[in-house]
């Protein structure tokens, strides 16, 4: 018995040495909310901000925006090893296929909103240090807030209603924020306010040269204010064109052009090249980084698929430049503009022979002439890629042509020699920088928004600055023997002589231009909706386009529903419906 | 040359063995005597007719009369082996007398056999939960890596989806099916440790396991508490006993991948091409670039006379890949004869104070796809003390392994090397002229690599990893029927992989820099446990307690390091040190740990042998719960009646029955270790390999290189209310057996209720990263049966036992936070909730259109036209959208059914097992293999029989390039049965009489050939034809046939 009592015991002993703490864990290599309340911590908050920005993959492009303005506005095929191969990007291409609860779509939205909420989680933070404290907040606030404004812009842009989330909104409020809390016109006066807080407290040169400053603020508020001018119905219908606004956008742009601190590149190829990234032309650009302690670098990687099948490269193939886009460059032989109205009738070059052909001798590249711009933006079979004459673009670098035609895109690629170059797996980033605002948009800008106050006069020299910068870059356009690659030919609008610059030729003139200088970057569908002639353009499109690629049977452009995306379903459902689901869906 | 030296030594082997066996048969001649006796019944007296007599290691038998006398001619000094259903086996020697009368004990039965549950033993008739004693002599013989393997089908309420990776990795292991949304994974207690870690089972040597028990009901796994509720599986290993004894197994296993399917060759693939451009209104001449075309006509009129396909890939003769006719066979290519070698060796023994067991044993796996191979290692060592009287016992179980493998590689767009050696175009070669490795090359290709060069150069890579699991424990009994037990148990992993990755270029894919990656990590997990035990019987009431407390520690840590540049770049012994890198290096690591404490009490009661209760109580605390919750109670409760000790229970033939009911409450903690807290982290940039979406540094010096700024980002909220997650479980059962056991079996039935399950639900995209929380939210509902039965005789020399068993379980969501919903097939309208988890969801088909008015006819569905598929217009909305779809059956099986038939004639014993399962469906990857045009890739011979105009009767639709109808999208015509049903093993085993044994001094000595995955049955009407691969392991790597030949031998 005295045994029982004494194990007892010693088992009961056991049973206390609980020790209360014995179920403390702590997590590791994390830090708690409470640790994030000194400027070095939250400061962190901003620049976790700016990583954003290019934190993108080719699932969810949201720096570069070839699949939502480029593949979706015409410029573009998806491209790819077949159809299915991104099937989502199908659907947005051919738009008779979108369906609301399209998984890429609602992927893309996260992701985008991701930006939103960094930029919002500094700036809750940023509002507990005076200048006293921190002499840098305001000027880390502007730039929280301008990127907020950014991301806010490329969901506007998609999606049209958002709701509007910023730092005042409780956390657990954010769900039950709708997205027609605010009408069209107020969310443009957010984000124009964001930016505009941009203008008013940020330096003209930052130390930093990565960060934001003054005059970035001031083009991105040009151009949310040249979207907000093209007055949208409830239906998409461009209803009324503002002049207030227009006259703001004139003045933010004169804001940025008489700083001096930008100009144009003499040749218009050097905005894709790393050698001169974020340089003299680029107002607002993206950063990127190569050998900077990540495996891979912080590298453009929402543009990683699009590399052609060419040696060095190998995959994906995507983002293939249609023939139309091709067709675009043709020029008047005589008087060196644009054929607006003939371009797309025949093919440039005969491309459908291509196919047949051992090798392309059989074509006379001399023959048309053509925008200098199309070697700068389009991979053309025999045509040196990305200015290596030694490097020619073949129709061995076509991945299947029976699909996607003989073309490739080249704005956004590097040349596998740069060492911005990287190969990721089957996939490829460069660390060149990408611009957003470039001082050729903010010219073209303010030529839009002066045609439209009927001032079109004023325009003309704007848009010939582009063209005569274009008829100059033509030196790093050449084949090996130092011949041409093209027949070249442009000229600048000259009134009375090869063109009457009436407000309407000015329009046209302004909206070829835009589409050859920003061809495959991702700006003419959101064009094509701001200016309210989506359906009509796309329509003829595929009408055309459609005969020489089978893909594009069945596609159609729904006027007054198809110029958004609809608000992804799972969004709809996760906020137990505050969301209205965009017309027409 | 490697492969001809071990086919020379499965050849030597076979000739040792043969001549071995012969040797043993050369028996001494002996006088004869005839000897007469009678047989009678130990207990009653009774004289016993109808019992087996029979000299050993002959033929030479006779049975008993309806006297029980039996006479039998027989040479002096051999062995008389006296056999009855329900009785001790005897042997007599023929000595000088010639009459044998023999008396014979009843037979302990299986009934009296004392099993393993929580913390105690108990015998198997007091039994009251649901719980699963495995034959385990049954598995030992099959050589598989993970002993797992060998129990798919053999306990019933044990689901378990395989792999045919040569490591026998498991896709799933389910105990009575899915009961909550994350993780299934059972509880592993070997020894006495507990453990989550399947790795601890999978590297046991078969031959080292006494005995499995499969806790199937949270009444039987209640004690386990808050790491119980996808039950538990008790493992304990074998200890030493009596007389040393050496034991040596040997196994050589050939196995060969079975055939899937057929794919195209270079010309009809050619054809397949043809006819899509045709079918799409397009000219095939101009648009393809590997082959061109001589025909006549378009559309229905299209005639194709003649495929030419290039002669050099690539158009360029330079490239050497010199177009295949009839083409490449990738499947070859890429698979091989697989060989295992599997070699034991355990000597064991005890005396009566001390027992000691130890063993080795080695299985290396040569896998069936080249270069993939697995070894495993395992040392054990098992001993015990009894010492101050019997007062104390110390003891340890200890087992070290270790495993290396090859692993798996994907090409370089992460394509894996299954389903490159069907998709690779037949047209490329596998060596250029040259001899070198090929690789696609100008258009018409897709951006994959040459399969078999991948296996190459990834043929050195390995995962290695290292066990040491075991305890140390003192049993002290200070008074008699007091049994105090402490236990520290270790289960410590150590895992450290190689990944190289070569610098190469194949055609126009190609990797710039070559780089190692190593990885290690280590897990340690210390138990500590506590018990006390008593018993009283007092007249007829027997009484069991035991109460004790269990601490649990875990700590994971690892490091990751990446190197790039190295300059030898085909010397694998080189690349392996990371110091002889000189390029971009980078290093990560991560580390986390959890801890539990643990009380718990079990009292149970037995009155006259035939009323059972037991009453359990664990109270459980976890480190990775709130402050809120941070422990749960977990009761348990059950009771029994063994009807056939009643008096008033009079039945003749019923030898045993008995009814159980149980309840009981388990939990589960299976969320991550920091799943309650409110997290911010930096991240720098992401490891190599992984998408970059979540970095936080950024160039804001924009100088694009160089050490960047970088800041920090939420990536979770917290939530201090986190508590567990309960399943509740009813389970009714009746054990019977009838005709003295000759029939015996056992029905279960359960319901189950799985509340508060852990959940992260998605959040709306407006929260942003970091707003995900972990909650309480949703509740599953799972039903089943489990019923076995068996029926076992001997006719003469002649013995059989059948086993049969079938099992079914269904789980159903009853209710989901509404946030989680979407997470889940469904759409607007249909929701999850009243379905499986694993239910899937489609458009459902009506064949194909005919003609232009068909489809003109149909509601809109974008894409439709002649030749396509034709979705149903579910809700008569006059358009096909996702409102259409409904749900189209589940990926888990309705039903499993195991059927088990063991023959034994004198030495000879055969042994058929058959496994399968009905009522399960899933994607047919297959089908889309087969009916659409892949671009760049091939596809399936099935394609050949696609719908034309010309062949309207085929239920394929029309190939296209551009697939504009979506026919890849979730339906009923990608939907498969993928029910089947297997001959799993085949086996024959000889074992060599006796008295041949012991005059060779050995104990035993038993050969034996055992064949698997010989047979296969599956659906194969109307498109279910097409189903390729194996139903059972799907796209994944496949289970191969194999045959084994093997022995086992101890003296």
């Amino acid at each position: 018995m005295k045994h029982l009592i004494a194990f007892i015991t010693f088992f009961v002993i056991l049973l206390v040495i609980s020790c209360t703490d014995f179920l403390d864990y702590n997590p590791q290599g994390t830090v708690s909310e409470g640790q994030l309340n000194t400027p070095e911590t939250v400061n962190g908050l901003v620049t976790a901000a700016y990583a954003q920005l290019g934190n993108d993959f080719w699932v969810t492009p949201h720096s570069h925006q070839w699949v939502w303005g480029s593949v979706r506005g015409g410029d573009a095929f998806k491209g790819g090893g077949s159809v299915a191969d991104q099937y989502s990007y199908h659907r947005y291409e051919v738009n008779s296929l979108i369906t609301v609860d399209d998984g890429r779509l609602n992927e893309n939205w996260i992701e985008m909103f991701d930006g939103v909420h960094r930029a919002n989680e500094a700036l809750r933070k940023l509002t507990q240090f005076t200048t006293a404290d921190w002499p840098e907040v305001t000027i880390r606030t502007a730039e929280a807030r301008f990127i907020r404004a950014h991301f806010y812009f490329v969901l506007k842009r998609i999606w049209k209603m958002v709701p509007w989330i910023d730092e005042t909104t409780l956390i657990d409020d954010i769900k039950m924020v709708g997205n027609r809390e605010l009408s069209n016109d107020q969310l443009w006066d957010k984000i124009a306010a964001d930016f505009q807080f941009g203008v008013d407290n940020l330096p003209e040169v930052q130390p930093e040269p990565g960060r934001v400053n003054k005059y970035a603020a001031a083009a991105y508020l040009a151009k949310v204010r040249l979207y907000q001018a093209y007055e949208q119905d409830e239906n998409h219908n461009v209803v009324n064109i503002n002049a207030t606004k227009l006259q703001e956008v004139v003045d933010l742009c004169d804001l940025v052009i008489n700083s001096g601190e930008y100009d144009l590149h003499d040749d218009f190829g050097k905005n894709f090249v790393p050698e001169y990234e974020s340089g003299i032309e680029s107002v607002f650009s993206i950063r990127y980084s190569i050998e900077d302690g990540t495996p891979n670098g912080r590298i453009q990687m929402a543009t990683s698929l699009n590399y052609n099948m060419l040696g060095p490269y190998g995959c994906c193939d995507f983002h293939n430049p249609s023939y139309t886009t091709l067709n675009t460059y043709k020029t008047d032989p005589a008087t060196g503009l644009p054929l607006f109205d003939t371009y797309n009738d025949e093919l440039l070059y005969d491309i459908d022979t291509w196919a047949a052909l051992e090798n392309l001798d059989g074509i006379d590249w001399m023959g048309p002439t053509v925008d200098p711009r199309m070697d700068h933006s389009i991979a053309i079979p025999t045509h040196p890629f990305k200015y290596d004459p030694d490097f020619l673009m073949s129709k061995a670098g076509r991945r299947v042509p029976e699909l996607y035609g003989y073309l490739s895109s080249m704005k956004e690629t590097e040349h596998y020699n740069n060492a911005n170059f990287k190969k990721i797996g089957p996939f490829f980033g460069t660390a060149r920088d990408l611009d957003i605002i470039r001082y050729d948009d903010v010219l073209l800008m303010k030529a839009e928004a002066l045609i439209e106050l009927g001032s079109e006069d004023l325009a003309l020299p704007l848009i010939n600055q582009i063209r005569a910068r274009a008829a100059n870059s033509t030196g790093w356009l050449v084949q090996a023997d130092g011949t041409p690659t093209a027949n070249y030919l442009v000229e600048e609008y000259e009134d009375g002589v090869n063109c009457n610059w009436s407000q309407d030729f000015a329009r046209q003139a302004l909206q070829w231009e835009r589409r050859l200088e920003f061809a495959m970057e991702g700006s003419r569908f959101h064009d094509l909706v701001r200016w309210g002639i989506a359906a009509e353009t796309m329509n003829a499109y595929y009408g055309v386009e459609q005969t020489r690629f089978a893909h594009l049977v069945g596609a159609y452009f729904t006027k007054n529903r198809n110029e958004y995306l609809p608000i992804p379903q799972n969004q709809i459902t996760l906020t137990e419906g505050a969301y209205i689901q965009n017309v027409g869906y | 040359m490697k492969k001809s030296y071990f086919l020379n030594l499965l050849a030597m082997r076979l000739i040792l063995l043969t001549a071995f066996i012969l040797l043993l048969s050369v028996v001494v001649q002996a006088q004869n005597v005839t000897v007469r006796g009678v047989v009678t019944n130990s207990s009653t007296g009774e004289t016993l007719p109808g019992v087996n007599v029979l000299q050993q290691g002959t033929v030479n038998g006779t049975s008993t009369g309806v006297d029980g006398a039996f006479s039998l001619t027989v040479p002096q000094g051999s062995t008389l082996i006296f056999s009855f259903i329900g009785m001790k086996t005897q042997e007599v020697v023929v000595g000088s007398s010639t009459v044998i009368n023999v008396t014979m004990e009843e037979e302990a039965t299986a009934l009296e056999e004392v099993v393993v549950t929580g913390y105690s033993t108990e015998r198997k008739v007091d039994l009251t939960g649901a719980v699963a004693v495995v034959d385990v002599g049954k598995v030992n013989d099959i050589p598989k890596a993970n002993p797992m393997a060998t129990l798919q089908g053999r306990v019933p309420g044990l689901f378990i989806e395989m792999t045919g990776r040569p490591s026998g990795q498991t896709n799933q292991v389910l105990i009575r099916g899915l009961k909550t949304l994350g993780n299934n994974d059972p509880l592993y207690v070997i020894d006495g440790v507990p453990t989550k870690s399947s790795v601890a089972f999978a590297d046991l040597d078969p031959n080292s396991i006494e005995s499995i028990q499969v806790l199937k009901d949270a009444s039987a796994s209640s004690i386990y508490g808050a790491r119980a509720s996808n039950g538990v599986i008790i493992v304990t290993t074998k200890a030493g006993k009596g007389k040393i004894k050496i034991e040596f197994n040997s196994a050589t296993t050939w196995q060969k991948r079975i055939r899937e399917v057929e794919v195209l060759n270079t010309l009809e693939r050619g054809q397949a091409l043809w006819q899509a451009s045709i079918n799409d209104g397009r000219d095939p001449a101009a648009h393809s670039a590997l082959y061109s075309y001589d025909y006549t006509g378009t559309g229905a009129g299209a005639v194709l006379n003649r495929v030419i396909p290039v002669e050099w890939v690539g158009g360029d003769p330079s490239y050497g890949l010199r177009a295949q006719i009839p083409g490449t066979d990738w499947q070859d290519a890429v698979f091989r004869t697989g060989w295992i070698y599997n070699n034991s060796l355990t000597i064991s023994g005890g005396t009566e104070n001390s027992t000691a067991l130890l063993g080795i044993g080695h299985l290396k796996n040569k896998g069936v796809m080249e270069y993939q191979d697995f070894q495993k290692t395992t040392f054990r060592v098992n001993t015990s003390h009894k010492m101050l009287g019997d007062k104390l016992k110390i003891g340890q179980n200890l087992n070290v392994a270790s495993t290396w493998e090859v692993p798996q590689p994907s090409d370089l767009g992460g394509a894996d090397m299954e389903y490159l050696s069907r998709g690779m175009q037949p047209i490329l070669p596998v060596y250029t002229e040259d001899g070198e490795w090929s690789g696609p090359v100008g258009a018409g290709f897709s951006d994959r690599n040459n399969p078999l060069h991948m296996l190459y150069i990834h043929r050195n890579n390995k995962n290695t990893a290292k066990l040491v699991f075991g305890n140390i424990y003192a049993e002290v009994t200070p008074i008699k029927n007091l049994l105090f037990r402490s236990s520290i148990g270790l289960d410590y992993t150590d895992q450290h992989d190689w990944w190289v990755e070569e610098k190469y270029q194949t055609g126009f894919l190609g990797r710039g820099q070559n780089s190692l990656r190593e990885t290690m990590g280590n897990r340690m997990n210390w138990t500590w446990s506590n018990t006390l035990a008593y018993s009283l019987d007092i007249n007829t009431h027997a009484f069991n307690f035991l109460v004790g407390m269990e601490s649990i520690k875990e700590n994971y840590h690892s490091m990751i390091a990446y190197k790039e540049n190295f300059a030898l770049n085909d010397d694998y012994d080189y690349i392996l040190n990371l110091s002889a890198g000189t390029g971009l290096q980078t290093a990560g690591g991560t580390g986390t740990g959890h801890k539990l404490l643990s009380y718990f009490g079990k009292a149970s009661y037995v009155f006259s042998d035939r009323y059972l209760a037991s009453a359990t109580l664990r109270y459980d605390g976890s480190s990775r719960f709130g402050s809120e919750n941070q422990f749960g109670i977990f009761p348990a409760i059950t009771v029994g009646w063994r009807i056939n000790n009643e008096d008033f229970f009079n039945v003749a033939i019923v030898s045993n029955l008995k009814l159980r009911a149980g309840w009981g409450r388990v939990g589960n903690q299976d969320i991550g270790d920091v799943a309650r807290f409110g997290l911010y982290r930096p991240d720098y940039g992401a490891m190599q390999g992984t998408w970059l979406g979540q970095g936080t540094a950024y160039d804001l010096l924009g100088i694009n290189t160089g050490t960047l700024p970088s800041g920090y980002r939420k990536v979770q909220s917290a939530n201090d209310a986190l508590k567990w997650e309960s399943t509740s479980e009813y389970n009714f059962g009746i054990d019977f057996g009838f005709l003295a056991e000759k029939i015996t079996g056992s029905f279960d039935y359960f319901t189950r209720t799985t509340e508060d399950i852990l959940i992260n639900p998605p959040i709306p995209g407006a929260v942003g990263e970091g707003g995900n929380k972990w909650q309480n939210g949703a509740t599953v509902k799972t039903i089943g049966f489990e019923f076995v039965l068996g029926y076992r005789d001997r006719i003469g020399d002649f013995t059989y036992d059948i086993m049969g068993s079938v099992q079914h379980f269904s789980d159903e969501i009853t209710y989901l936070p509404a946030a989680v919903v979407r997470a889940y097939p469904g759409n607007v309208e249909k929701t999850i909730i009243g379905h499986s988890q694993r239910s899937l969801f489609g458009y459902q088909t009506d064949g194909l259109f005919q003609n232009q008015a068909e489809v003109d006819a149909h509601a809109a569905q974008p894409g439709k036209g002649v030749g396509r598929i034709r979705y149903l217009d579910l809700n008569s909305d006059g358009k096909i959208d996702p409102l259409d779809q409904d749900w189209l059956g589940t990926s888990l099986p309705k039903a499993e059914i195991g059927l088990n038939l063991d023959l034994g004639y004198r030495s000879w014993s055969l042994s058929v097992f058959m496994q399968g399962v009905a009522g399960r469906k899933n994607y047919d990857g297959w089908s889309g293999f087969s009916t659409r045009v892949a671009n760049g890739m091939n596809f399936g011979k099935a394609s050949l029989d696609a719908w034309t105009p010309n062949n309207t009767g085929s239920d394929l639709p029309a190939l296209s390039l551009v697939n504009a109808n979506d026919e890849g999208r979730s339906s009923d015509m990608v939907i498969t049965n993928n029910s089947y049903f297997k001959v799993r093993t085949i086996q024959l085993s000889y074992k060599l009489p006796e008295q041949l044994t012991q005059s060779l001094r050995l104990q035993g000595f038993r050969l034996f050939i055992l064949g698997e995955n010989l047979v296969l049955l599956k659906d194969n009407k109307g498109k279910d034809r097409y189903w390729g691969p194996d139903p059972d392991t799907g796209f994944g790597y496949p289970l191969p046939i194999a045959v084994t030949l093997g022995l086992n031998v101890s003296f």
